[in-house]
């Protein structure tokens, strides 16, 4: 899901410098506290609850595939290995649902265009003791932006691009379907009186129809004055249409385990909630943070997580804040942390930026916690504060 | 990226009524654009909305009627497409609706569709 649209090398640039700079002191220290866009609302709460990064999910995207998703999971016994995510919107067709009508969208309209389900199981215990979890988790954004009026006016360019790209078959075909359809045309005249004649006349003419337009779309004179035309509207053709404007993600998840994947000794394991807002405009973006997570075993605390981060980008400069504060809850609970850094970018020359950061890390007191860097780096990507 | 193609021939009663009028719908979110051939002759491109299909007075019965409409997948949530033809003024209203999934993200499909008026 396109949140907001990020600028992905400042941002990871930033990251990599911070990391670089307190590298040994910072692994060691805050090993269980990831980066900023790591705690944000995740797309599959159910795999970030359960910490696996699954190689293969099955992503039905019909009632039919999902049903055979989970027969073919074999449910009988709860499987090991299985991880799954689907969006019951798009399980089915919507024939209205054009662009025009989804440019923007209220809150309910948002909440079942975004809304997501994943189910994963996992090995949590160990070999002689084997707890297998199962996590569900739900993910929806409760506003999601907006086309902005730029991708409206080049999706209208793009219906009249593609109508002309249609154009193109349509010469082909009534050239090659005249003889076809003047035959075809003259039958169906003559058994006016019988529709069940014309049916099984038009039954035909659609087969030998179909195997010609076969013929047209496969004929190199086709493709290439098909490839030709593409050529000269590529930039159109690969337009990336991302929303824009306000977002509210929202996702909660949970994780039960099962000893020995046996149903009676199923147990909460725990439970996760994230909410982030976010807001890109022309020149400022923003995005908060809050996560929670909740353990069923008394020897952890509970965890709250909030933070933000704003970027301000005009041209040749940029300028980017962020805070991060980890929150214990319980008994016992270990002192909480904090982390703020500020950057500033400059475009020296055509794709090299000069950076300047300076911030304090999580553990104040320990070698390492000051961020202080200076440096240069090389990016030629012109949507350089494009955030994502 | 290649581009697929779909075929389809349906029967339309015009109960010898003059002009009737088309709508082509690209739904799912997708974006789409048309040509119209009506009786061998090109009469529409782009987004065709409420478009008249011959003139008052005509008879339009035994005529042939292609909508070529290509769609492009530009939702990130699915890649599958739809796309409905509608006429207004004939017999009665009626929709036709036409479906198929791109292979991947971005991918194009060409909808071949032919109507024959009666």
């Amino acid at each position: 899901m396109k949140v907001i649209k990020s600028s992905i090398h400042f941002v990871f640039f930033m990251n990599l410098l911070i990391l670089l700079s307190t590298a040994g002191n910072l692994f060691s220290q805050n090993e269980d506290i990831p980066a900023f866009n790591k705690l944000r609302t995740p797309v599959s709460p159910a795999f970030v609850l359960l910490g696996i990064e699954p190689v293969s999910v099955e992503r039905p995207n019909s009632p039919s595939s999902l049903a055979l998703s989970v027969l073919n999971s074999s449910f009988i016994s709860l499987p090991k290995n299985f991880a799954m995510e689907f969006s019951p919107y798009w399980l089915i067709q919507h024939p209205t649902l054009t662009w025009r009508s989804d440019v923007s969208r209220n809150m309910s309209e948002s909440i079942t265009r975004t809304t997501t389900f994943s189910v994963a199981t996992g090995e949590l215990g160990s070999q002689n003791d084997s707890v297998t979890g199962l996590a569900v988790g739900l993910r929806t954004s409760l506003f999601s932006g907006k086309i902005n009026d730029s991708n409206q006016i080049k999706l209208k360019k793009l219906e009249d691009v593609l109508g002309k790209e249609s154009s193109i078959f349509s010469r082909f075909q009534v050239r090659i379907t005249k003889e076809l359809d003047s035959a075809y045309k003259k039958d169906l005249e003559k058994a006016k009186e019988n529709p069940k004649e014309q049916e099984r006349l038009t039954l035909l003419y659609g087969i030998n129809q179909g195997n010609l337009n076969k013929d047209i779309h496969e004929s190199k004179e086709y493709q290439d004055s098909l490839k030709n035309f593409q050529s000269k509207f590529s930039e159109l053709k690969n337009l990336s249409v991302s929303r824009e404007g306000f977002f509210l993600d929202f996702a909660l998840g949970g994780v039960w385990g099962f000893k020995n994947a046996i149903y009676d000794s199923s147990h909460f394991e725990r439970v996760g909630m994230w909410l982030t807002p976010s807001y890109n405009g022309n020149n400022l973006s923003t995005v908060g943070l809050a996560r929670f997570f909740h353990y069923d075993k008394k020897s952890i605390n509970d965890i709250f997580d909030a933070g933000g981060r704003l970027i301000w980008a005009d041209g040749k400069y940029a300028f980017s804040g962020e805070f991060l504060g980890r929150f214990y809850l319980g008994e016992n609970k270990p002192e909480n942390q904090y982390r703020w850094s500020f950057i500033f970018d400059y475009e020296v020359s055509n794709g090299v930026w000069a950076n300047v950061s300076f911030g304090k890390d999580f553990s104040s007191s320990s070698k390492g916690s000051l961020i202080a860097i200076a440096g240069l780096n090389f990016n030629f990507n012109k949507e350089r504060y494009v955030l994502k | 990226m290649d581009q697929l193609i779909y075929s389809a021939t349906r029967i339309y009663k015009t109960g010898n009524h003059s002009p009737v009028f088309l709508n082509v719908t690209v739904g799912d979110g997708q974006v789409g654009g048309s040509s119209i051939i009506f009786d061998d002759r090109e009469i529409a491109t782009g987004n065709i909305n409420n478009y008249p299909i011959g003139k008052p007075g005509d008879d339009i019965r035994y005529k042939i009627l292609r909508c070529n409409t290509t769609v492009k997948d530009i939702n990130p949530d699915t890649n599958k497409t739809i796309v409905t033809c509608s006429f207004i003024g004939g017999a009665s209203d009626e929709d036709f609706i036409f479906d198929t999934e791109v292979k991947e993200n971005g991918g194009e499909v060409l909808y071949s569709l032919t109507f024959t008026f009666i």
